[in-house]
């Protein structure tokens, strides 16, 4: 058990690391650099800039200096705890990311808890009435939630929910609670805006894991336990809910960690379209933008939260079921 | 599983061929009766032909050039095909008429149905070369010669705001977005099938690496990723390029579970009789994987393909959306969803969504095929 | 015999005689011929006028029949009696110039090469036996007797030229329009200081509490009066707004004005604002101004010019500030002199004759310090809070210690962040209202400053607002849509005009009102043809030939454009609606190369060599290469110029048979490649006329314009890897432009402006699309006063500025 875990926590680290280095490939990929940008963004507001301004700036923002030397500067940056410097928001990176990270993650989360609350039962429900009225409409339904492109479904709604329900447009809070220090109105407030992303984001994987449940359970509910303890009596729920329930819970565990960074890039897509303030559109804009370290940061957070989200879902896995763990030999 | 392998080595080559047709033709069969009682995923492999056939022939079908734009029609609603004048049968639309209300500002259309604009089967229109090589300008659909005046038009699906044909427009987008989700899947097959197998088949530290390139490549984000790597295209390439590429990163990251499904069946069927008997006859490795061992779970691949399809079409899409993907002039799907992305449309012009409607049944419809040929593809299993 | 040469070859030698016939006609002294001007009086005096449709009219084919039965009448007359001077292929260009003439009024283009063919073909062959000459009368006969033939019913529909100023057909109850008798604006007042002041309730309050110095000691001695459009305001209200993140600087930096100078609504006189006077020498090299006196930052200190020589000394002339002066601080090879003279009087020293010093103080080039601080410009800085942050006051080692502590690289970044008021709400400012949260949060928020210098007529505190509160949207279509439930007081930026049918739609519901905000004489999608482009030597022959460009112009519809992309809401006239063309009377510069008139395009195509085509119908260059244009959009940007373009591509192949290739790319890359010299052909904007000298860089290759032609412009520049100006007329708008912002003379000043642009519609580069649509649909609460009615939009005079919205309030 040690061994597995510590195997497990050498990889996560090596992942880590890989990230870092894919996270600042990808953020150099794109031609040009913010200098080219930045110029261009002033030569929209009718400022021309020349050649030697634009070296000079290269200079002033290091971006002269050989790329490896920037991915050795940024990862002693880093390890200080500090993710660099944002070009455009002329603020370190920690400042511009701060509580966007954390409404991401709440977002995200919320997002796995829906999955749970809605896919399981209905999961249940679609395997021990088979063929029912219900499995029918459930899978229909599931499978039109996973095929509706996000960003479309992101738009109508948000129309709708204003025309018809008069609801406050976009983003996570109301005017009031914007800038307001947290407390028990701005976090009901924030759970009301999350409604509708989290319907959006929790339509594919809901409809993927009332699948995978109502699969695992048909397997389950087909064992020869399943008949002793019919045999013996117990009642149909009772003996539904005590071993085949837990049993085809397990892939709900390990789904949930590849489900994450399907969750994270979805909220992208859907924060575009809803302007919501997670990281998601500022990711967009410091690509388009080319700042750097405000995108490249951006991805290392969100793979070393993935990492760590796969590392502790394993850890669940292993403590939910102890067979797990000789898989990985 | 299989018909005896040990027979099928021992045989000569040519007997080798004869008989593992049969086997593979027998077990075809068994899958095909399995996967017809099916019916959703008949349904929906029928639906997939349907819109494969639209890739080919687009041409064909359009009924005015993609292209084409008339300012002062544009945005105009559907027009309906009418089958029958009466009860004489008259395929024909109702002409149309309008311009921008200068009150309201929006496009105010009426319907004269007094005018019949005749419509038939195989009409003239505009010249294009069918496969490519053959020219023509035979149409399934469109106006009918005879009647025909300079001020009539078609044009089913309605306008977008640049008074080009949306109908036309979307079967160009039709063949766009399905091909690159086709490319797209090959490469990930490719890719999932090599680096699948030998992980599985050899195990041990080619294994353990692969496998840590995959849990890598799956905790990164798929979509900053994309989004990091469409950007960087040079944007002065074609849109061929930009096509290719773009299928291209998608199937980079798309090969993962590919890979897994296959390293999982290898691992499990390497201690199996036919390969250890394989193994001891003397057939080299490559043989052994691509000749036996491979062969032996090909209606998995097309199901894991099937199933992977719907998710380049929403990837296209989505970088398309984005900003990222194909550009305009390009027409997929997603740049035709993006043309729709915005208030104004859903308020007063919703049927620019309708190339919402094929990405949403070709979605369903793969996977419905795709569960179908999965439970289809074992037909021993009960 | 004419009947053997090949029609492309015809169509050559008859546009040369034609040329040659107009010159002889013009030349002619003998009164048996008529003078041009004349014939063009005749000509017009025939014409038809314009009619709207009359469905009964005859068809073109019957017109062609009644043109040339006419014209071969008239040529049998002329051939009876055969005298010297004029070959029969000129009868055959007069009636090619004649139905041309008649049918740029109404006909389609497919009429007038049916009516130029046959009539051609007749009049030929009504003349056998070689070139027969004729007389300029007879000719002029000839061309009447055509032109008389048509019957006026026929000239009508179709290409109906697009009335430059008409005005917009504004029918919705929710569009406000220009009042009769003209537009209110606000203005200033000068020497009339109210006797007493007062202020809002929210600082009355602070007064009464002692956090706050009274009204009177908080103003200057002599505050700026403004008298407000409609009249004195009621104080309160919130000005909600949205903003689109740290980059979008100008939503606020527009309406704010902390310049010392400032324009007036009509955006073309300088006017006193933190500067109460200036001065200029006879020569334009020596600026004196004169503060108001006891002005004071937001947060009560004293501002002097003190804070002037601290901005000149210690950050336009640090190299670490401003590693490159700015452009407008150089001038005649010199960086500009500031000299203190008293604590309100400031001098600037030119080293040659600056005439546009003054309109470039009072525009966005050198603004204030909320507009330009963060880059080291505004051409003043708060010195007693910034003095903390510059080594030549705290030592070099403490200035970049506390930067580093700070997160910051090194002193001058840190430097520049606090100077940069939308993100640093520390930083004192001198704007109506002051910065309370950071442009990089999610709620950007302003509060009224107590200590702004301006009042109104009655001596009121400006501004009447108390706060303005800027949401985040992360994406356009969340903002509008905002704006349509009706969740803005004031928006006009970022609204999207493709939505006006909408906006009307929720106006009574959302309970607000629409107004245009035009941008006189602006090009909104100008196609710019870059001289200096050396892709392929043979292409680059016909981006810098005037008949080339001019025949892409004529090709072009205009006004499918305006109606896809504007709503029909732009002119098409071109930029020099309104300069009188002295060599074509009645009508204006260029206004010829801006009308659809595919015939004569195709055939001045076909002059220029590019008569051949390839199978599938483009034209080839003369070397057999297909010609083909580039046309790159910028993406995501304000208009949508892949869109336009692929529009245009598409018109050119259609009627010109040539080639567009468009692709969409990246802003940043466009502007890269651009500045490379890599683009043939660039789609892009121009803003007005009057401020072309101000803003010089879209219209004339000056000042690292990266347009009509880049090297040009490097050249001008004194850049290295530069190139003279092939084309006379780019040299001559350098001229133009280095006398235009020297001189001293207002006149002048205006007059080379003008030239500057009338060349531009005389050499068809750029060619306009659509003017003047409006820059901003601005949606206003149906409460909201005093807003300029109809504001004029610029960019050099950073409208919303210059509707002064310090005097706009919200009525309950």
């Amino acid at each position: 058990m040690l061994g597995y875990l510590i195997r497990r926590l050498f990889y996560a680290v090596l992942a880590v690391w890989a990230v870092s280095i894919i996270s600042f490939f990808i953020i150099n990929l794109p031609p040009g650099d913010y200098v080219t940008s930045y110029i261009a963004q002033l030569a929209i507001q009718g400022n021309i800039i020349g050649a030697e301004e634009a070296e000079s700036l290269r200079e002033y923002y290091g971006l002269d200096q050989p790329s490896y030397v920037q991915y050795l500067k940024w990862m002693n940056q880093i390890r200080q705890g500090n993710l660099g410097f944002s070009f455009e928001f002329g603020l370190p990176v920690n400042d511009v990311i701060g509580e966007r990270l954390v409404l991401t993650m709440i977002l995200a989360a919320a997002t796995i808890v829906f999955i749970w609350i809605v896919a399981i039962p209905i999961g249940i429900l679609s395997a021990v009435r088979q063929y029912s009225i219900w499995d029918h409409t459930f899978t229909f339904f599931g499978f039109v939630g996973l095929a509706v492109p996000d960003f479309m479904l992101a738009l109508i709604m948000m129309y709708f929910s204003f025309v018809l329900f008069d609801f406050s447009v976009g983003g996570l809070f109301s005017p009031e609670y914007v800038t307001a220090s947290w407390s028990l109105g701005r976090g009901f407030d924030l759970a009301q805006h999350m409604i509708i992303p989290i319907i959006i984001l929790g339509t594919a994987g809901t409809a993927s894991l009332i699948r995978i449940t109502r699969a695992n359970l048909l397997d389950e509910l087909r064992k020869p336990y399943v008949a002793t303890a019919r045999a013996k009596g117990l009642s149909e729920w009772r003996l539904i809910l005590k071993y085949p329930v837990r049993m085809a819970l397990n892939p709900a565990i390990s789904m949930t960690a590849y489900i994450l960074p399907f969750l994270v890039s979805g909220s992208i897509v859907v924060s575009v379209v809803l302007g919501l303030p997670t990281v998601g559109p500022i990711l967009l804009k410091a690509l388009v933008a080319q700042d750097m370290f405000l995108a490249g940061g951006i991805i290392l957070l969100i793979g070393w939260m993935t990492v760590v989200g796969t590392f502790l879902s394993d850890l669940l896995l292993v403590w939910a079921d102890p067979r797990v763990k000789f898989e990985g030999r | 599983m299989e018909s005896n392998p040990v027979e099928q080595e021992l045989a000569p080559e040519i007997e080798d061929i004869v008989e593992e047709r049969i086997s593979v033709a027998s077990q075809r069969q068994l899958i095909w009766w399995r996967f017809r009682k099916h019916r959703v995923a008949v349904v929906a492999t029928a639906l997939i032909v349907i819109f494969y056939t639209i890739v080919i022939f687009a041409d064909f079908l359009a009924t005015n050039v993609p292209a084409d734009s008339e300012a002062f029609r544009g945005l105009m609603p559907p027009q309906q095909v009418h089958i029958f004048d009466g009860w004489k049968p008259s395929p024909h639309v109702c002409a149309v008429t309008g311009a921008r209300n200068p009150i309201t500002y929006q496009k105010d259309y009426v319907t004269d149905c007094t005018e019949k604009i005749q419509v038939r089967l195989f009409a003239r229109g505009y010249d294009y070369k069918l496969f490519g090589v053959i020219p023509t300008d035979r149409h399934l659909i469109g106006l009918s010669d005879d009647t025909l005046r300079p001020e009539d038009y078609i044009y089913i699906l309605g306008t977008d705001k640049q008074g080009r044909d949306m109908y036309s427009r979307l079967l160009f987008g039709t063949r766009i977005s399905l091909t690159i989700g086709l490319f797209g899947v090959a490469l990930s097959l490719v890719l999932g099938i090599v680096l699948g197998a030998v992980s599985g088949f050899y195990g041990g530290l080619i294994d353990n690496l692969i496998q840590r390139l995959v849990e890598i490549v799956r905790s990164i984000p798929s979509i900053p990723l994309y989004m990091g790597m469409a950007a960087a295209f040079p944007h002065d390439w074609s849109i061929l390029k930009i096509y290719f590429a773009i299928t291209i990163i998608i199937s980079l990251f798309a090969w993962t579970d590919l890979g897994r499904v296959v390293r999982g069946r290898f691992l499990t069927m390497r201690d199996e009789d036919f390969v250890t008997a394989a193994m001891l006859s003397g057939a080299s490795q490559r043989r052994i994987i691509f000749r036996h061992m491979l062969p032996s779970f090909y209606s998995h691949i097309i199901a894991a393909a099937t199933l992977a399809l719907p998710l380049m079409i929403i990837a296209e899409t989505t970088l398309s959306f984005l900003g990222l993907g194909l550009r305009p002039p390009a027409i997929s799907w997603g740049t035709l969803l993006q043309d729709a992305q915005n208030v104004q449309t859903i308020a007063l012009t919703p049927w620019l969504m309708i190339p919402a409607i094929p990405v949403i049944l070709v979605i369903l419809a793969l996977n419905f095929m795709g569960d179908g040929l999965r439970d289809a593809a074992d037909p021993y299993s009960n | 015999m004419f009947r053997t040469v090949p029609t492309s070859r015809l169509l050559i030698i008859f546009s040369l005689v034609f040329a040659m016939m107009l010159v002889a006609v013009a030349c002619s002294s003998d009164n048996d011929g008529l003078t041009k001007a004349e014939l063009e009086a005749a000509l017009a005096a025939q014409k038809p006028a314009v009619m709207p449709a009359a469905p009964a009219g005859p068809s073109a084919a019957e017109i062609a029949a009644l043109v040339s039965g006419a014209v071969a009448a008239a040529v049998e007359d002329a051939v009876g009696a055969v005298p010297e001077g004029v070959s029969s292929a000129d009868i055959a260009a007069a009636v090619e110039a004649a139905v041309a003439q008649g049918a740029s009024e109404g006909l389609t283009a497919a009429d007038v090469e049916a009516l130029v063919s046959k009539a051609v073909e007749d009049a030929v062959s009504g003349v056998s036996g070689g070139p027969t000459p004729l007389s300029a009368a007879q000719i002029a006969a000839i061309v009447d007797a055509g032109i008389a033939a048509i019957p006026a019913a026929a000239v009508v529909e179709i290409e109906v030229i697009v009335e430059p100023d008409a005005p917009v057909l504004v029918g919705s109850p929710h569009i406000t329009t220009d009042p009769q008798g003209g537009n209110i604006w606000p203005s200033i007042v000068l020497n009339n200081v109210p006797s007493s002041f007062q202020e809002a309730p929210m600082l009355a309050a602070l007064v009464a509490s002692g956090d706050l110095p009274p009204v009177e000691e908080r103003l200057p001695t002599n505050p700026l009066v403004i008298s407000p459009a409609d009249g004195i305001g009621k104080y309160g209200g919130t000005w909600f707004r949205a903003f689109t993140g740290p980059a979008d600087g100008q939503n606020m930096e527009r309406p704010l004005k902390d310049h010392l100078l400032y324009f007036d609504t009509g955006m073309t006189d300088v006017q006193p604002n933190i500067a109460e006077s200036w001065t200029v020498n006879d020569d334009a090299t020596v600026f004196t101004f004169t503060l108001r006196t006891g002005l004071k930052w937001s947060d009560g200190n004293d501002f002097t010019t003190d804070d002037i020589m601290f901005w000149y000394n210690q950050m336009l002339l640090n190299d670490e500030i401003n590693p490159t002066t700015p452009a407008w601080a150089v001038h005649g090879g010199e960086t500009l002199l500031y000299e203190k003279i008293s604590d309100v009087t400031f001098q600037v020293t030119a080293a040659k004759s600056y005439g546009l010093f003054i309109p470039l103080i009072a525009s966005v080039i050198v603004a204030g310090p909320h507009t330009r601080g963060d880059s080291g410009g505004g051409g003043y800085a708060p010195s007693h809070y910034l003095e903390q942050f510059h080594p030549d006051f705290v030592g070099l080692e403490t200035a970049n210690a506390n930067a580093v502590a700070a997160g910051f690289d090194n002193w001058s970044n840190y430097f520049l962040n606090r100077n940069h008021a939308n993100a640093n709400p520390d930083s004192p400012m001198m704007t109506a209202w002051r910065v309370t949260q950071s442009i990089s949060t999610s709620e950007w928020a302003f509060e009224r400053n107590p200590y702004y210098w301006a009042v109104d007529t009655d001596g009121n505190q400006l501004p009447y607002m108390d706060k303005v509160v800027l949401t985040l949207a992360e994406n356009l279509e969340v903002l509008n849509l905002r704006a349509i439930a009706g969740d803005f007081t004031v928006m006009g930026r970022h609204i999207d005009i493709a939505k006006l049918p909408v906006f009307l739609e929720n106006a009574t519901a959302a309970d607000y009102r629409v107004q245009f905000w035009k941008q006189p004489q602006s090009g909104i999608a100008n196609i710019s043809f870059n001289e200096s482009w050396d892709g392929n030597a043979e292409l680059a022959t016909f981006l810098q030939n005037v008949e080339f460009r001019r025949a892409l112009s004529m090709g072009l519809e205009r006004d499918q454009i305006n109606e896809v992309f504007f709503l029909g809401l732009g002119s098409t006239a071109g930029l020099c609606k309104g300069f009188p063309d002295p060599d074509n009377p009645g009508k204006y510069y260029g206004e010829d190369n801006v009308q659809f008139n595919p015939g004569p395009a195709n055939t001045a195509l076909d002059a220029l060599g590019l008569d051949k085509k390839d199978s599938s119908g483009f034209r080839l260059l003369p070397s057999g290469e297909r010609l083909v244009l580039n046309m790159p959009g910028v993406v995501a940007a304000f208009e949508d110029y892949v869109g336009i373009n692929e529009m245009i591509g598409e018109q050119w192949k259609k009627n010109l048979g040539i080639s567009v290739e468009v692709q969409g790319l990246e802003r940043s890359l466009h502007s890269e490649r651009a500045a490379a010299n890599e683009l043939m052909i660039q789609n892009w904007e121009s803003s007005g006329r009057d401020s072309v000298l101000i803003t010089p860089t879209h219209l004339l290759p000056v000042a690292g314009a990266l347009f009509t032609d880049v090297l040009g412009a490097r050249w001008f520049d004194g850049r290295d890897n530069a190139r003279e100006p092939v084309s006379e007329f780019i040299k001559e708008q350098q001229v133009l432009y280095a006398e235009g912002i020297s001189t001293s003379d207002p006149a002048v000043y205006l007059a080379n402006a003008q030239r500057v642009v009338e060349i531009n519609c005389e050499m068809v580069n750029p060619i306009t699309t659509v003017m003047n649509k409006p820059t901003y649909v601005a949606i206003i609460k149906n409460n909201v006063r005093n807003i300029p009615n109809s504001l004029p939009f610029s960019f050099h005079a950073q409208t919303s500025g210059n509707g002064f919205p310090e005097t706009w309030w919200i009525e309950d």
